[in-house]
């Protein structure tokens, strides 16, 4: 059953083809939400809350691309959440490292597809970009996730975003280069095959 | 190293790397690049940007979020529909009977002064029938023993023997009666001797009212004036006076038929309200 199938009978009523959906894009909508708030509790909760306004909501689905539509959703409920951050500061009690990031939990390592090198650099990559986008404004840092690495193109992140295109192209321009230079003060972090040119391409 | 390229050019830099860039703005960015070496050092490093950004590791759902009924407001429904029609059923009664109920008390309240004329004149005969006593041989012989005390039957056998000696003046008790029950007076047949039936009178009236104390007997005799005798009349037969003695009893009120009704079913009805809520509160919880 085709993705519009799906939808015209979630609107209809039908929760099963709507968790059909879900699976569809739990992954992705969830890798945004993490990417936005870096906390994974919070990610989960994001993501959970996400699909739930999506399906009260799906009446103002008018079209276009779903994936786009998912995003800006999770994306607007990461920015309620990262406003109440800064309302009411939230102190983790998972372990954090020395640059106060928070120490992945042994489960992320548990991966028998991965030698402990590649899941140590997979992990190194992972807290540095984090470390950047923690360091960007919110609205910056969701375009830079949508196109970057999310994959969207111009137009589905204007949609999910709700602004314009050329407002997307400032904020994408501006997003690169704060994270240029972040990575460049890191670059210890940063997986082998990008350390080694590090210093001639950063 | 950072080259020194203007923010605008930054911007084009990215937006060529995306291919979101026009073919005339990108032709002659790219007629630019050859000449311009800090520009080409910034296009290297957006793209390696890119490229470490892209290379983010996924980040895999902990689980899934698919949505239960619960969650969105949904309250599924497996039941069979003999219990949804049970309660609607239950549900429609209890407010039928709610209605009807509040509509019939609403109409007795503002029928109440109406309802009550017509039952007044049906009390109205009460002093000839009710008020009429049993016969008696004597005043005292008619005192119950537990309805007055010892020292006013002791009043009363003194006022009978006082007025028994006075036969003119019998109008002491009888005062005290007539003024305490004038209707009674009224209503006494007017063809009986008041001369010879007022000691009786007397102390019948006394058993009436139940007389509280011989200080009223007392007052009464000293203050009580001469009073024509056929006003003083009460309905007391004496056996000796009257050959066809009447005995009545005490009756209660005539109860009008549809006051019952009315009320009947006012608690029939809040019966039915109240047993149809209760059920249909279980049926809802089958359903």
């Amino acid at each position: 059953m085709d993705e519009q199938s799906l939808i015209q009978d979630a609107l209809n009523g039908d929760l099963d083809a709507f968790n059909r959906l879900v699976l569809s894009y739990q992954d992705r909508l969830y890798h945004q939400a993490y990417r936005m708030l870096g906390d994974s509790h919070s990610a989960a909760d994001a993501t959970q809350d996400a699909f739930i306004l999506a399906f009260k909501n799906l009446r103002t689905y008018h079209g276009g691309s779903f994936r786009a539509w998912l995003l800006r959703i999770v994306t607007n409920v990461c920015y309620d959440e990262l406003r109440r951050y800064q309302r009411q500061p939230i102190t983790s009690l998972e372990p954090v490292g020395d640059d106060d990031q928070e120490m992945e939990s042994p489960h992320w390592l548990v991966d028998p597809g991965e030698t402990p090198e590649e899941t140590i650099e997979r992990t190194e990559l992972g807290h540095a970009i984090q470390h950047c986008l923690n360091r960007l404004n919110p609205e910056f840092r969701s375009v830079l996730v949508l196109v970057d690495i999310q994959g969207l193109d111009y137009q589905e992140a204007s949609t999910a975003l709700s602004c314009a295109m050329g407002t997307i192209k400032s904020r994408l321009a501006r997003a690169r280069l704060s994270v240029r230079d972040c990575l460049q003060a890191v670059p210890e972090l940063l997986p082998s095959i990008f350390r080694l040119g590090s210093e001639g391409m950063l | 190293m950072k080259p020194q390229i203007s923010s605008h050019d930054f911007e084009l830099l990215c937006v060529y790397v995306d291919g979101e860039l026009k073919p005339k703005d990108s032709s002659r960015l790219e007629s630019r690049l050859k000449t311009d070496a800090a520009l080409r050092e910034a296009l290297r490093q957006i793209q390696m940007t890119k490229s470490i950004l892209s290379h983010t590791p996924t980040m895999r759902a902990p689980r899934n979020f698919t949505l239960t009924p619960e969650m969105v407001g949904i309250h599924r429904k497996h039941t069979s529909p003999f219990w949804g029609f049970a309660f609607r059923t239950m549900q429609m009664s209890a407010v039928l009977s709610t209605l009807l109920l509040v509509f019939i008390l609403i109409g007795d309240f503002l029928t109440v002064g109406k309802l009550g004329a017509p039952l007044l004149p049906a009390a109205a005969p009460l002093p000839k029938q009710e008020m009429a006593l049993e016969e008696v041989s004597s005043p005292t012989s008619m005192l119950p023993a537990t309805a007055l005390p010892q020292e006013q039957a002791k009043a009363l056998d003194t006022l009978a023997v006082a007025t028994m000696a006075e036969p003119n003046k019998p109008q002491s008790a009888e005062k005290f009666v007539s003024t305490e029950m004038p209707e009674v007076a009224a209503a006494a047949p007017p063809s009986a001797s008041a001369g010879e039936a007022a000691p009786m009178q007397a102390a019948a009236e006394l058993e009436i009212t139940q007389l509280p104390s011989t200080e009223a007997a007392t007052v009464s005799k000293e203050t009580a004036a001469p009073l024509p005798t056929a006003t003083l009349f009460v309905s007391v037969q004496k056996k000796e006076i009257s050959p066809k003695p009447t005995i009545e009893t005490k009756t209660l009120p005539p109860v009008s038929p549809s006051w019952n009704l009315w009320r009947i079913v006012e608690v029939g009805l809040a019966l039915i309200a109240f047993f149809s809520v209760i059920v249909a509160l279980f049926f809802s919880t089958k359903r």
